[in-house]
């Protein structure tokens, strides 16, 4: 069943959603690949599209050109700083804050930083800035650590998002996951912060993270559970990482990049 | 509920934290109970328009008689409002402000580049923004000499966004905060709420106080500790232990609000 499971959050809710995971998870075959391969392309479009879970939810609208803010760095500089506090490598969130925005910097100093990314931006920033930067990646990383610390499984940062490309298609998939909790019974059950509210298609968004997920593994094993959590709500949306959700998610990947083809050929005509 | 009102001396960090022994057990159970409380206020409420979309509340909702802000000076408070939170943010990152305007300034315009009050900053003409300066230096340094020092260790969040969906999503109930100390996991009550204002203190205030502590209740399902505000307009504070019946209150104040702005033409 493609059921959203949703619950009240607490440390308590999220170590029974990893607890009781099903241990059977849906793998793509590479059958599963070749078709969705057909059908990526049969969306007739030579635009490179690129899909993430937040196109899904908002039907393939269009986003603005990506720029650089507190807002959206803060994931990118909070994932190592907590891998820092959680090794043991940074005493609290806020020096591990500190050490990552000042890595950033001295590799553009370095010369080791192409422009438009994180440590170009960082390096670029007044002081007052940067204490902005470091002020919400701290709210936003012990959040997450406020949460998780009590949960009585494993769990790790995830080291990257899942990137998978559509042979052929001119399709580029990128699946967000943020950490990755490992019981004795199940091997995956991944994790993501949300900021806000979820929305209706918030649902959609999960499984079509659920999917890129599986589709980035060279055995195409999905997560045996999938969970959205939104810290600002104190709600937490789980899916599992069975047939129904997989395909569901693959449908609507299909079908926001339907949606991103029609409005490129619109703007274009 | 208890409460005292102070003048002076002790810091707000100090008081944000108190003493860790006197600290009561950690409250989950009571968070269900009052959003039971909430939500069965409003299941009478008359069917609304759908085109309305949700309605939304915020603290400034609390208001029993809304204020009408008339003059050319309330989006000037508004804006100083901003850049004194916006300061509390540098404060609580360790970052020091030699300069308090211009880095509050630049500050927030780096975080909300797309607020309307921009525009009210570009109206100002050089007499009206030598005075905003000196205006927002004076809160500024009321806030820096009562703050006291941020130990990261507290576990600082600033800005912290809160949103409860009601009657099925019909109302939404939005908070910010402007600084919370301490986490909702451990065995005793260890979450303190931190406000600034740039008014004078007011039951007003003491409403907002009640809200941010209700929200945060809602949203982590654990009581807070405790909820603190300064006046950086007259270096007041005023602090309350969180309780049954600071929550009570509060859920009655919400309710109200909610079935005001509900039936609001």
């Amino acid at each position: 069943m493609s059921t959203l499971t949703i619950r009240r959050l607490s440390a308590i809710a999220l170590s029974e959603l990893a607890g009781d995971a099903p241990q059977e998870s849906f793998s793509f075959t590479d059958d599963h690949r070749a078709s969705l391969m057909a059908r990526f392309r049969a969306t007739g479009t030579t635009e490179h599209r690129k899909l993430d879970a937040w196109t899904v939810e908002s039907s393939g609208a269009a986003s603005s050109a990506f720029r650089w803010s507190p807002t959206n760095a803060r994931r990118s500089l909070g994932t190592p700083a907590l891998r820092l506090v959680t090794s043991g490598r940074a005493r609290h969130v806020t020096e591990a804050v500190t050490l990552c925005v000042e890595d950033h910097v001295v590799r553009a100093a370095s010369g080791r930083a192409r422009p438009g990314s994180l440590s170009y931006w960082l390096t670029n920033l007044s002081d007052v800035q940067r204490a902005v930067v470091i002020a919400d990646t701290v709210t936003w990383a012990t959040g997450l650590l406020d949460v998780m610390e009590p949960v009585t499984y494993d769990w790790t940062m995830a080291e990257t998002d899942a990137y998978y490309d559509v042979a052929t298609a001119r399709v580029s998939l990128r699946g967000r996951r943020d950490l990755c909790i490992t019981t004795e019974l199940t091997q995956r059950v991944i994790l993501r912060f949300r900021g806000g509210s979820p929305t209706r298609s918030a649902g959609m968004g999960l499984r079509a993270d659920l999917v890129m997920d599986g589709l980035s593994r060279p055995d195409g094993q999905t997560a045996q559970r999938f969970i959205g959590v939104w810290p600002d709500a104190g709600l937490i949306l789980s899916i599992d990482g069975n047939v129904e959700n997989a395909r569901a998610g693959a449908r609507s990947l299909v079908r926001t990049a339907m949606m991103r083809g029609h409005l490129a050929q619109h703007i274009a005509a | 509920m208890s409460s005292a009102t102070m003048t002076a001396e002790p810091r707000i960090t100090d008081i944000l934290r108190g003493n860790r022994d006197n600290r009561p057990a950690a409250n989950r159970a009571a968070a269900g109970h009052y959003r039971q409380l909430i939500e069965g206020a409003l299941e009478n409420l008359t069917t609304r328009a759908s085109t309305l979309g949700p309605l939304v509340i915020r603290a400034h909702h609390l208001d029993p008689v809304p204020v009408v802000h008339i003059g050319p000076a309330f989006p000037l408070a508004q804006l100083r409002g901003a850049l004194i939170s916006e300061l509390l943010r540098l404060l609580s990152t360790g970052q020091s402000v030699r300069r308090p305007f211009e880095d509050a300034r630049e500050a927030w315009a780096f975080s909300h580049p797309h607020s309307p009050l921009h525009r009210t900053l570009e109206e100002c003409d050089a007499d009206d923004l030598a005075r905003v300066a000196t205006d927002v230096t004076a809160h500024a340094v009321t806030l820096i000499k009562a703050l006291g020092p941020v130990n990261p260790h507290w576990q600082p969040r600033t800005d912290v966004s809160v949103v409860q969906h009601l009657r099925g999503g019909d109302i939404v109930v939005r908070d910010r905060l402007d600084l919370v100390l301490g986490s909702s996991r451990e065995a005793v009550a260890s979450e303190a709420l931190f406000d600034v204002t740039t008014s004078p203190l007011s039951s007003r205030s003491d409403a907002v106080l009640r809200y941010h502590a209700l929200m945060e209740t809602l949203r982590t399902g654990v009581v807070p500790l405790r909820v603190v505000a300064l006046s950086t307009a007259t270096g007041d504070r005023v602090q309350y232990e969180v309780d049954d019946a600071l929550l009570a209150r509060a859920v009655s104040e919400l309710q109200t609000a909610i079935i005001t702005e509900w039936n609001r033409p």
